[in-house]
């Protein structure tokens, strides 16, 4: 609409000086103040708008510009460094005379200080770093050929319900009511009440995934008696840590950078399907040997730990969630919800950082904290999905041994295809559920288009794996 | 002499849009339905002024009864519905508004009979709900399902009031009787001991949020297990949808009351309640029912009647849009969108029609109580006496008011109201819990005939069949979990209601006769009809227990003086009997 505005005369309070030399003005450049939303500013300005006649605050208060002056975000006063100094000295003094005051500590007089630095990947963290670096993190090497066999046999051998989960989807996408959005307390607008809101993936995500294992689960129930061998879990921390170190001829003897570190993982995945017994491995002991030939993917010119921050204040532990005595602690499947991430080369890099931080900290409970090749690897699956996209990858870790980039090197499977250039940003392409699912599409009769059968069938294949 | 004529231009009442008609729309959805952003109307030619006026049958016939003639894309939504006759609503150019074609609310009234008739014109719920809901904007009481800060006691009496419901100590005859086998409680058994291990590793005692966390994924987890589990048994549960996190709402009228100063002072009395399940299973069959409706069993009994304003009770009143809702969307497809949208695009032939969900029907669902919720809290303390004997009253009470919100509005998207009765009743069932102790409901809804207006001529109750304070489990101090199995079948009869090894109990109407006849109903003392006079069956049962130990001990105690040797008699001087008197 505003190109179709009328040519005005005098509107403008700054450039009514270079209106005299331009005949014609046009409103490019829009003075920002409060009155172009504040509609209520006169007592019978505004007229009778909305539910309580004349308005008193701007209903839009996204359009509203709150910073006219246009002050830069990273300013501050002159005295706020000065304000906030934390005096330690007299912090202590005050722990001295008040009984049960909690002094706060300088970072480097604390407990768990060290003087180690160790670079801690967070669970809000851990997509941040793409796939190629969590690979070469991690020493892992992707097996072309998509998912293993047996899983890629299973994907077409088991009974595929297709019309229970397009009911699924459509009640979760179409038929949902989101209770966040539901007038209960005289709080939400009759605007928001009336217009239709696509239901956010944080909201229908879980509720696709919870679905889909509900259907896994009855399946089992009908075949086997095998659902009591297993345990689904929510948001179990988990955490671990390890030395990596890069010994390639393209480092150059730089002062003050090491080639030497200390990583930390710490993450919670959505789901964790537990088993009484470890799953069975992807690769031969021959394949696993076969991977010694075999280079990581570089990520020169970046460091290894490109962007992983490093603290000092740290407790190395490493933790699966759960006593030892639990008796179903091996790992099976993970489940994430990844209804924040952008791109699929973050969707992997979490995966795999999820995976490697699960069955890392196992390997050190069974043989202990030093570097190895392990006698038994260990193997999980993982799968990932925002409720439209969904991603599976398999993982075999056969070492604990990160402090060289030769030898035996960790296994990953995907069933994302790739190619040999890493660097090209969405390269994976993800299985998709559907292309579109809304009441806004108007000339398909059930509302969705798009849909593919295999993103379930890939769950089901791994959900079910090992138990059939 | 030429005269001078404003030039009619009636063509544009019958354009819908103009070429940048895309824009505009566009922008109103983008800003989310903000119309005062449009420019003003100025009317300042006599055909812009007129052009509101109904247009003359002679001349406009043609284009009258070409409007009238329905359009490919206007299909009944469901069996109850007729089809739409015109568009719904057209976008009129000069105020730059939507101008909707709800059937005319002429003299509409919501608070009489004779005066919502209208009503009986809806031909959808797109077109019910406005005139049932926005029709009423004034103050309206909220109910809590679970209300433990109600200010008096019996509070499930005064939600039998509410609802008009018949409460039975005890469940049904085909939920009492369901067979269940060792192997599936045994199977049950182990799944709640597995949860309860893990969480009882990973316990905090003082936070009570997390532990509420923790009871949900308990239950979600046991939920999921005793539905995939039993799929292949209950054919309702084939093709049923679990739903998490749903918010079920009702807005009705009961009994009459002040409403405003300048109003009549006997107007219905509205109430409004909004039910959080933690999960709610629904489905695409409807529960057959759990007594008989031809029976005297749900037209007789006493429902107790309280005509003190819900105020005195501390009840809430606010006001705010009134809605009903059992927790889904009873059809997708935004008409008026889509139809602009196809306008545009010039596919109007190609648009379809509205879907309408395939499981309307409820079958189970579960509550959690809050996460301040305690047991302990009912005991006497600083903050109150001893009121342990709300516990139950509390229970009831929201096996009751959850039963009732979400089988009414089930009723409601089925398109009944107050004046419109259901035909057949609606049933489903409650879990009420705490995390350790279950509660179980049964619900039959058998009339929403419930307002002023239709009640004295309604001879049905509805149906709310209970049994409360189950222990799910039980740990001892050395951390060894004892599982309930009472409970457990509980909960497996409940998920299997239905099955079709049940079948010959559901249709077998003279043993549920029998059945109900001997089960206790909750009804209020005639000779004493206030809310705190009235006994329970619990504290009735608890009186006599008393009574009872009261009787024993003093039994006991004559006994005792029997066997005993008489003591002799002390003579005391008149002075020292008078001091020590109130002591002996």
């Amino acid at each position: 609409m505003n190109s179709v505005l009328p040519k005005q005369h005098v509107l403008f309070v700054q450039n009514s000086i270079q209106s005299v030399f331009a005949k014609t003005v046009s409103p490019a450049v829009i003075i920002p103040c409060r009155k172009r939303v504040y509609y209520g500013s006169g007592k019978h300005k505004g007229g009778m708008i909305g539910r309580y006649g004349r308005r008193k605050y701007p209903p839009n208060w996204r359009v509203v510009n709150f910073n006219p002056a246009q002050i830069p975000k990273a300013w501050k006063p002159l005295d706020w460094d000065e304000k906030n100094r934390i005096d330690y000295e007299y912090e202590s003094k005050l722990a001295q005379y008040i009984p049960g005051y909690k002094p706060k500590v300088a970072p480097h007089m604390r407990e768990d200080h060290h003087d180690e630095p160790m670079h801690a990947i967070d669970n809000d963290t851990c997509s941040s770093y793409g796939f190629p670096q969590a690979l070469a993190l991690t020493k892992s090497v992707v097996v072309e050929g998509g998912l293993p066999a047996k899983l890629q046999e299973l994907q077409k051998s088991l009974p595929n319900p297709e019309d229970k989960v397009i009911k699924i989807m459509q009640n979760a996408l179409l038929f949902d009511v989101d209770s966040w959005m539901v007038d209960t307390k005289n709080a939400v607008k009759r605007y928001k009440f009336d217009n239709f809101r696509h239901p956010t993936p944080e909201r229908y995500c879980p509720r696709i995934l919870k679905e889909f294992v509900r259907l896994c689960d009855a399946h089992i129930c009908r075949v086997s008696d095998k659902y009591h061998d297993r345990f689904n879990m929510h948001n179990l921390p988990c955490k671990t840590w390890f030395q990596r170190a890069e010994k390639t001829s393209e480092n150059v003897d730089i002062l003050d950078v090491l080639y030497d570190w200390k990583v930390s993982i710490n993450v919670k995945p959505f789901m964790q399907l537990l088993s009484k017994n470890p799953l069975s491995l992807f690769a031969t002991p021959d394949e696993v040997e076969e991977t010694k030939n075999r280079e990581l993917v570089s990520i020169y010119p970046k460091l290894l730990i490109h962007g992983i921050k490093p603290t000092h204040n740290y407790t190395p532990e490493h933790t699966t969630g759960f006593l030892e005595t639990w008796h179903k602690p091996h790992l099976h499947t993970v489940v994430l919800n990844t209804a924040g991430d952008h791109s699929s080369k973050k969707t992997m890099g979490r995966m795999l950082f999820h995976l490697f931080c699960a069955l890392h900290s196992r390997a050190v409970q069974q043989y202990g904290e030093t570097p190895q090749v392990l006698a038994k690897p260990l193997a999980a699956q993982a799968i990932a999905s925002d409720g439209r996209q969904f991603y599976a990858m398999t993982f075999q870790l056969n070492t604990t041994d990160l402090k060289d980039d030769t030898g035996v090197k960790n296994m990953v499977w995907t069933s994302a295809p790739l190619t040999d250039n890493l660097q090209i940003e969405d390269q994976y392409a993800p299985t998709l559920l559907f292309d579109e699912c809304s009441p806004l599409l108007s000339y398909y009769p059930d509302y969705y288009h798009g849909y593919s059968p295999d993103a379930f069938a890939t769950f089901q294949a791994l959900w079910l794996n090992d138990v059939l | 002499m030429s005269v001078k004529r404003a030039s009619l231009d009636f063509t544009k009442r019958w354009v819908f849009a103009s070429p940048n008609s895309s824009e505009i729309v566009s922008r109103q959805i983008s800003t989310g339905g903000y119309l005062h952003e449009k420019k003003k109307a100025y009317f300042d030619k006599r055909w812009m002024r007129q052009a509101g006026k109904p247009l003359p049958w002679k001349l406009y016939k043609e284009p009258i009864l070409a409007s009238n003639r329905r359009k490919t894309w206007e299909y009944p939504v469901s069996d109850t519905d007729k089809a739409s006759w015109k568009h719904s609503r057209w976008f009129d150019q000069y105020s730059q508004r939507w101008i909707p074609f709800h059937p005319r609310a002429q003299g509409f009234d919501i608070n009489y009979k004779r005066k919502r008739e209208a009503l009986f014109d809806a031909e959808n719920l797109q077109q019910l709900f406005p005139l049932l809901l926005d029709n009423h904007n004034y103050k309206k009481y909220i109910i809590r399902p679970f209300n433990h800060q109600f200010s008096t006691t019996n509070m499930s009496y005064f939600y039998q009031h509410l609802t008009h419901t018949k409460y039975v100590h005890g469940l049904p005859y085909q939920v009492e009787n369901a067979t269940v086998s060792k192997e599936e409680i045994d199977n049950l058994e182990r799944v709640v001991q597995d949860s309860l291990l893990y969480t009882s590793m990973h316990s905090d005692e003082n936070d009570s949020l997390k532990k509420h966390e923790q009871k949900k994924q308990i239950l979600t987890r046991i939920f999921q297990y005793l539905v995939s589990s039993q799929i292949s048994e209950n054919e309702f549960l084939e093709n049923s949808i679990v739903d998490y996190d749903a918010n079920n709402s009702m807005f009705w009228f009961r009994g009459r009351g002040f409403l405003k100063w300048t109003k009549s002072d006997d107007l219905p009395v509205a109430y409004q309640s909004h039910d959080s399940p933690l999960l709610q299973i629904r489905s695409d069959k409807q529960l057959s029912n759990f007594s008989n409706t031809a029976g005297n069993f749900s037209m007789s009994g006493e429902i107790p009647t309280f005509y003190t304003t819900p105020h005195v009770l501390g009840v809430p009143r606010d006001q705010y849009r009134n809605s009903i809702s059992a927790g889904y969307r009873m059809f997708v497809g935004n008409q008026y969108v889509n139809y602009q949208t196809a306008l545009n695009d010039e596919r109007l032939g190609d648009l379809v029609p509205p879907i309408r969900t395939d499981q309307p029907y409820g079958h189970t669902q579960l509550h959690l109580l809050p996460h301040d919720y305690s047991r302990d809290w009912y005991e006497d303390g600083m903050e109150h006496g001893d009121i342990t004997n709300e516990i139950e009253e509390h229970l009831k009470a929201n096996g009751i008011m959850s039963g009732w919100v979400w089988n009414a509005a089930q009723a409601h998207f089925d398109m009944h109201w107050m004046d419109n009765d259901i035909a057949q009743p609606y049933c489903s069932q409650t879990i009420v819990t705490d995390g350790q102790w279950l509660s179980f409901f049964c619900y039959q809804l058998n009339t929403i005939a419930i307002d002023p207006d239709n009640i004295e001529s309604n001879s049905m109750r509805n149906l709310c069949y209970g049994k409360t304070s189950v222990k799910l489990y039980e740990i001892s101090p050395d951390g060894a979990i004892e599982v309930n199995q009472e409970a457990l079948e509980l909960l497996m009869k409940f998920i299997s209601t239905g099955a079709a090894r049940h079948r010959h109990l559901a249709d077998d109407s003279e043993a549920t006769e029998a059945h109900d006849l001997t089960l206790p109903v909750q009804e209020p003392d005639p000779e004493n009809p206030a809310l705190e006079c009235q006994k329970p069956l619990h504290k009735v049962e608890l009186e006599k227990e008393l009574a009872r130990q009261k009787e024993e001990e003093s039994n006991s105690a004559k006994q005792l003086a029997e066997s005993a040797q008489p003591e002799e008699e002390v003579t005391m001087p008149k002075r020292l009997l008078r001091i020590l008197g109130s002591k002996r």
